[in-house]
Order: C-alpha cells, then structure tokens, then sequence
C-alpha cells in the first residue's frame, strides 16, 4: 500500500478516536498528541495547549501534577515520534491536506518564518498567565471548528436549544475562514507558521526515535523530495530533523532513488 | 532500516515516563473535568 494512502487511513482513524468521547465513558482526558479541541461535545482527549493555558491556576492550587503529566506525555510522543503525529494524525492538517494547493492551482511561495509558531506558542503561554484565561483558544480556528461548530449542531440537532451567535462566535469563524483561505494559498499554512503545539512536538525532531534517514550514496541531488514536501523544507540536512518536518513521507515516496526511508533509532 | 542506539533519546524517554507516571492520579481527576465540562472560549459562547 501507498504511504500515502496508509496516512488517510491513519488519519480517518485519529479522528474517530478524538470523537469516542460521544461514549461519556472514554471522555478519559488523556493529552491529545494533536491539535483537538476538547471544547468538541464528542472529545475524548484533551488539548495539551488548552491544558498548559491553564498553568497559572493549576499551579496556584497546587497541582502541578496535572502539569507534570502533560508535558510528561508531550515529551513522550516527540521523543518517540517527533512531529509525526501532525502529518499522520491530525485532523486539522488533515483538512489542510485537503485544501493543499495541487499542480493546477500552483502555491504561493513564502520565505520560511518557522520561528513564528515559537512566538505564537509564547504569546499564548504568556497571554494565558497573564489574563488568567486561555486566551488563545479565542481565536484557534480547531476550536472554531471542532468545538464550535459541533457545539451548536449538537445543541440544536440533538436538544434542539439554539445557542446565541455572539461576538465570539464570529471571531472564531474569521479565524476559521482565514485559516482555510491561506491554507489554499500556502500548503499546510497553520501547521508551517502557526501552530504551538507543532512547535513543541518540533523541537523534538532532532532526538525523535522514528525519523526519516537519507542514504548519501544513493542520492542523486535532484532535489524532488523538496519539491513533494508540503511543509516548505528547502534543505536535504533539514529532512526529519528541522522543527518544520511533520515526518509525513511525502519525500519518501517521491525519491526515484529510494535514498529516504523511514528510520528507527534503537 | 537505521538501528542506531542513541542514549539522550532513551534518558529523555525515561524522564517523561517518570513525570507521567508520578502524575497518573492527580492528573486524570482534573483533566476528566476539563473534557466534561463546557469549555466557553473553545466554543465561543
């Protein structure tokens, strides 16, 4: 089977699971390796960046457990599978997937701003501590999407109770919108400038156990990996290691010279 | 496949591992009430 094809599977399958919470018995809660907003009706997970939003609090009751424990499990899955899981789970790079540019609709050419998501990461951390709220989750367009949007459908659908379209509302679908329409421009948009959780997950692609290893004596330099990647990596060094890649394969299956693999550090 | 040992990657893991399993408890009574309360500002009410 195509890698390809193995990644829709496994990323239909990462959806489903985000949404088992729809069985009040699996909402457990546990850290969402991926951008999911546990604002969802059907969630199962909780977002990690939704959880360290609310760090401030935690630590003034005196739980820093909870804390522990979400970075512990963050630092888990990046040691493990470095940004993986936001090229082969996700749903919200899934839909940006989706939405990529293709041959015909050419993309925008930017200059790589892959330090962006670090400052959005801080900003969010620090506006959280701050305000004493998650601010950040205000304007994340996953939660526009999959918090907001079911919200409303299940209110309404299920309970018929119709929830007010207030200002917020409109600031998340704005947000949305903007999301999608730069995600049609520029492939893979939030997940290349925006996202703080990529940016976590990123810093350990470095030290990450699964990664993509390239064969030097097999490559012939003709650079068709760069051009397959939908992250922007305009470097050979910086395939599996810069905090850019998602470790999707895409340049695994575009190498005529089979030079990239997929590698596993014991 | 690469099969290469790397020590930093398994003395992060164990640190992580460690930070997890000393939480366990604590973390999933609150995080239970993150998920199955409604969250306002994720859902922009």
């Amino acid at each position: 089977m195509k890698l390809k094809n193995k990644r829709k599977i496994t990323q239909i399958a990462a959806f489903a699971v985000s949404n088992l919470g729809f069985l009040r018995v699996l909402k457990t809660g546990f850290v969402c390796p991926f951008l999911y907003c546990h604002g969802c009706p059907f969630a199962a997970l909780g977002c990690p960046i939704g959880i360290l939003q609310n760090a401030h609090t935690l630590v003034t009751y005196g739980q820093v457990g909870v804390l522990s424990f979400t970075i512990g499990s963050l630092g888990l899955y990046g040691v493990i599978f470095g940004r993986a899981f936001c090229g082969w789970a996700c749903p919200f790079g899934t839909l940006h997937d989706v939405f990529s540019p293709t041959k015909r609709r050419k993309e925008v050419k930017t200059r790589n701003y892959w330090y962006a998501k670090y400052a959005i990461l801080f900003l969010t951390l620090a506006s959280s501590w701050f305000a004493l709220h998650s601010v950040f989750c205000h304007f994340c367009p996953s939660g526009s999407l999959f918090g907001a949007v079911p919200y409303r459908l299940r209110e309404y659908f299920l309970f018929n109770r119709t929830i007010e379209f207030g200002q917020p509302f409109y600031v998340h679908m704005f947000t949305l919108a903007l999301t999608i329409v730069l995600a049609l421009l520029i492939s893979r948009f939030w997940c290349r400038y925006l996202c703080p959780l990529g940016a976590i997950t990123g810093a350990f692609n470095k030290v990450s156990m699964v990664n993509i290893s390239l064969d030097e004596k097999r490559c012939k330099k003709c650079f068709v990996c760069l051009e397959a990647c939908g992250m922007g990596i305009t470097k050979l060094k910086d395939i599996g290691g810069s905090t850019d890649c998602i470790l999707c394969g895409r340049c695994v299956e575009a190498c005529p010279e089979k030079a990239l693999s997929f590698a596993i550090k014991k | 496949m690469e099969q290469k040992f790397d020590i930093k990657s398994f003395l992060l893991l164990a640190l992580f591992i460690s930070m997890m399993a000393l939480a366990r408890n604590e973390y999933f009574i609150i995080a239970e009430r993150f998920v199955k309360t409604i969250c306002e500002s994720c859902i922009g009410i």
